[in-house]
Parts: C-alpha cells; structure tokens; sequence
C-alpha cells in the first residue's frame, strides 16, 4: 500500500510539487501522464527518495516518511521496497550485463557470488537476454540495455516499481520490445507499478488507474476508460487532444 | 686537452647511476600509494564536506599547489624533527633515516595533486549512475566503492599515470637530503670527476628508459579497461 498526502517539493523557488495525494493498493498498475515540467518525474523520485521532499507525507506498507526527516534506516528500507526503471537506463558501463543484475544482491542482499549471479541469469533470460550476459552495456542496443535495467530492479525484489518515462529515449523501433516486457511485469500483478510515460495508447492498455498530472497537482484520475474517454476536466481535455486528436472523447 | 665527451667514463658510469634506480622507484611507488589514499579523502572531503575537516583539506590542497616541492622537502627534512623533539622524542630523529622525510613529503605533495584529480574523475560521473545505485538499495560507501570509483579509476587512468611520471621525475629532488637515488648517485660521482655531463647524460637517459616503459605499461593498462567501455 502507498498513500502519498499533500507531498510538496521545490526546487528553491521554482515549486513542482504543490500538494500531490495518492492511494494505491498492492499489485496495481498506474501510469501517471501530463506535459512535460508537470512535476511526473519529480513526484516519483520522491517515493524512493531520490528527491527529498519538502512537506507532506508518505507512507509505504508500514514506513512512514515525514519531511524534513529522513534517517538513513528508513531511506535504505525504503529502497529496499521501491525500485526503479531509470528514462536513460543507468546501467554500470564497467559491469557486464550479468553483472549489473548481481551486484546489487551481493552487496545489497549479501548474496554468494554463485547465488547471484545464477539469480541474475534467471532474470536476464526472463526479459529475453539470456544469450547477452556477458556484453557490456555499450554493446547493447537501447533496448536491451532497458531490459537488463528493468531485470537489475526486479532481481531485488521489489514490492513497488517505478519507472520514469522507461521508452522516451528508444529509438522508435525499440520501443515495441521494451513494452512487452513492461506488460509481462505488471501483469504478473506481484508488484505494484507506477509508471511515468508518454505512451498514451500503452498506458490506456495496461493501466488499472491513469492519473494526469499538471503544474504539480494530479487534475484527474481515473480508469483507462473512464480517463481517456470521457475526461471532465478541461486541463485534461487539451492535453489529451495534442496526444490523441483522432480518438473522439467528446460527448 | 681531453676530449669533448669521454664515452668510455660514460659507460663506466652507467652502473653506479643505475643503482639509484631501485630507491627512486620505491620511492615513487611508496608516495603514489600513500599520495591516491591521502588524495582519495581529500577528494571526499570536499564532495561530502564535514565542516572543519573540509576547511583543512582545502587549506592543504592550496599549500601544497602553491608551494614548491623542493620547499617542501626542506620543510619536512628539518620540521618533522621539531615536532619529535617538541613531544620529547627529539632522542629519536637521529635514528630516522633521511628516506622517511622523502617518504612523508612526496606523499603530502602527490596527495595534494591527486585529491584533485581523483574529485574531478569522481564528479565526472553522470549523476545516474549513484541514482541507480541507490534505487537497488546500496548505500553511499558501497556505491562509491562499487559503482563511483571503479568507473573513476577507469576514466582517469590517463591522468594517474601522468602524476606517476612526474613523480618519478621529481625524485631527482630526493638527492638534497642525500638520499641514494638516480641523481644523488649522479652527483657524488661528478663531483669526484668532474665529468658532469656524461653523468648527468647517463641520468637523463636513465629516466628516459624507466618513462617510456611506464608508457607502454599505461598504454597496456589504457587498452586493457578502455575496452570495457
């Protein structure tokens, strides 16, 4: 469970957060969208505290973060349970792609190397790479450096998965092989994910809940089919006609 | 008159020289390890600063950049002395052999100029590669350790193997507390000679020769991590 009340974050004087609530339920699956400088990314960086936040308050399972207060013991533990799928991958260019997978459950989980790496293998295979394990991230297309990123955060084993915007630096036609993988995840229904994206028709198809975020308050939440085809907000229904100009959501 | 250049006392002289070798080496060596762990911290401090200890190190830094070396062995040479003496230890300083103070000031003097090499290598990471570190549960010493400073060695080996050849360089200073290296042995040798060029030309090319095995090592070394990347 994650309940997110009134989370306020600024960047000096610039604010991109101004009250954001939000409740999930285990296993859900929820996008959040909404144009670009919105505060999306921000607001998710703030659940694995990436972003310290300046107010409100978060409660993951039974952590509770309250700015300004952030011990290390409840920093770890929270990412601990929260991992993260990164727009620019992140991988460790001086690890190979197996590597990548292993290193945070040697070190992290204190995992034997033979353990880990077996581990890792398993994951690797499960996002298509397992004939790639020992390539290094720089031989690896966008794509498959994606994958083994997503394989590196679900190796810990998670219970919460956030990915900011996982596709938007793809080339186009690696795009496709990203997305299925995503959509293997969270059908599973064993973590809860949210996802920042721009894939609009992905998040319609995939999503339990689509939340659309402007100017660092989320304006509208709902289901797919409520959301996308009969939005009630005005601030909704500009954006969505930018991204969507041929499907009819007017009534 | 003799000769120009008497090419039989320069062969004569290339063994004695070459004895100098192993202690300029082990100097260098000694003051590059010390110097990277010295720097290392240096280094942190003034990416994580801790208030009065960040102020110190910055305080060094400067006085090592702005201070000559040979300055500095003096200052050594005859300060360490002082502090023994200043805790009633001054009993002691005549057992310290004179390497001890090449040893603590060349250390001092690459830490200075590592620290700053090894903070920009370190800044030099893109800032998600600790994000990612973090969000698998790593917390910040295991991702310097794991993640950080691997990728820094790497990227920075260019540089680390230019401080060791200016170090080993710089040995030839050691000579003025008469510590036996290329130079002092060079010296001694001249003097009772006076055939000064061809012992200072058997130096020269002494650290020519050891500089240009350093550099295809480092071109070894470069080639080896480079392709990882």
């Amino acid at each position: 469970m994650i309940k997110v009340t009134d989370l306020k974050k600024s960047f000096g004087d610039l604010e991109v957060l101004m009250g954001v609530n939000l409740t999930l339920s285990m296993g859900e699956t929820v996008s959040i969208i909404g144009p670009s400088g919105s505060g999306k990314s921000t607001f998710i960086r703030c659940l694995n505290l990436l972003e310290k936040p300046n107010a409100g308050r978060i409660e993951i399972d039974d952590i509770v973060i309250e700015p300004p207060n952030f011990p290390a013991k409840i920093v770890q533990q929270v990412r601990l349970k929260v991992g993260m799928v990164f727009q620019s991958f992140n991988l460790f260019p001086h690890y190979t792609a197996l590597e990548n997978v292993a290193v945070g459950l040697m070190t992290v989980k204190g995992f034997s190397k033979s353990h880990a790496r077996s581990l890792a293998a398993e994951y690797l295979e499960k996002v298509g790479l397992a004939d790639k394990l020992s390539n290094y991230p720089a031989h690896l297309s966008g794509g498959q450096q994606q994958r083994v990123a997503i394989a590196r955060t679900l190796a810990m084993s998670p219970t919460i998965i956030l990915m900011d915007e996982p596709t938007s630096a793809l080339d186009p036609e690696l795009v496709h092989e990203v997305l299925s993988v995503i959509r293997e995840v969270v059908t599973e229904h064993t973590v809860t994910s949210i996802i920042v994206t721009h894939e609009l028709n992905f998040a319609k198809e995939i999503s339990d809940r689509v939340f659309f975020m402007d100017k660092g308050v989320f304006v509208e939440a709902g289901p797919p089919s409520e959301l996308f085809v009969r939005p009630t907000k005005d601030r909704t229904k500009a954006f969505l006609a930018k991204f969507l100009p041929n499907d009819d959501f007017t009534i | 008159m003799g000769s120009l250049f008497d090419i039989e006392y320069f062969f004569k002289s290339i063994p004695t020289i070459a004895g100098g070798i192993p202690e300029a080496m082990l100097i260098t060596v000694i003051a590059f390890v010390v110097g990277c762990a010295i720097g290392l911290v240096v280094a942190l401090l003034r990416i994580y600063p801790k208030r009065g200890l960040t102020r110190l190190a910055i305080i060094y830094v400067s006085f090592i950049r702005g201070t000559p070396l040979l300055v500095q062995i003096f200052l050594a040479y005859y300060g360490v002395p002082l502090i023994f003496i200043f805790f009633k230890a001054g009993h002691y300083v005549s057992g310290i052999s004179a390497i001890w103070f090449i040893y603590i000031s060349f250390s001092l003097n690459v830490g200075g100029y590592m620290s700053e090499t090894i903070r920009a290598a370190i800044v030099a990471i893109p800032k998600g590669q600790m994000e990612a570190a973090y969000s698998v549960g790593m917390t910040t010493t295991k991702a310097m350790v794991k993640i950080i400073l691997p990728q820094a060695f790497y990227s920075t080996l260019p540089n680390l193997g230019n401080q060791f050849i200016m170090l080993l360089k710089n040995t030839s200073l050691a000579f003025v507390t008469s510590v036996p290296e290329i130079m002092a042995e060079a010296k001694i040798i001249a003097g009772r000679t006076s055939k000064f060029f061809e012992v200072y030309i058997v130096a020269a090319l002494l650290y020519w020769a050891i500089c240009l095995v350093l550099e295809q090592i480092l071109k070894r070394l470069e080639a080896h991590y480079g392709l990882k990347r």
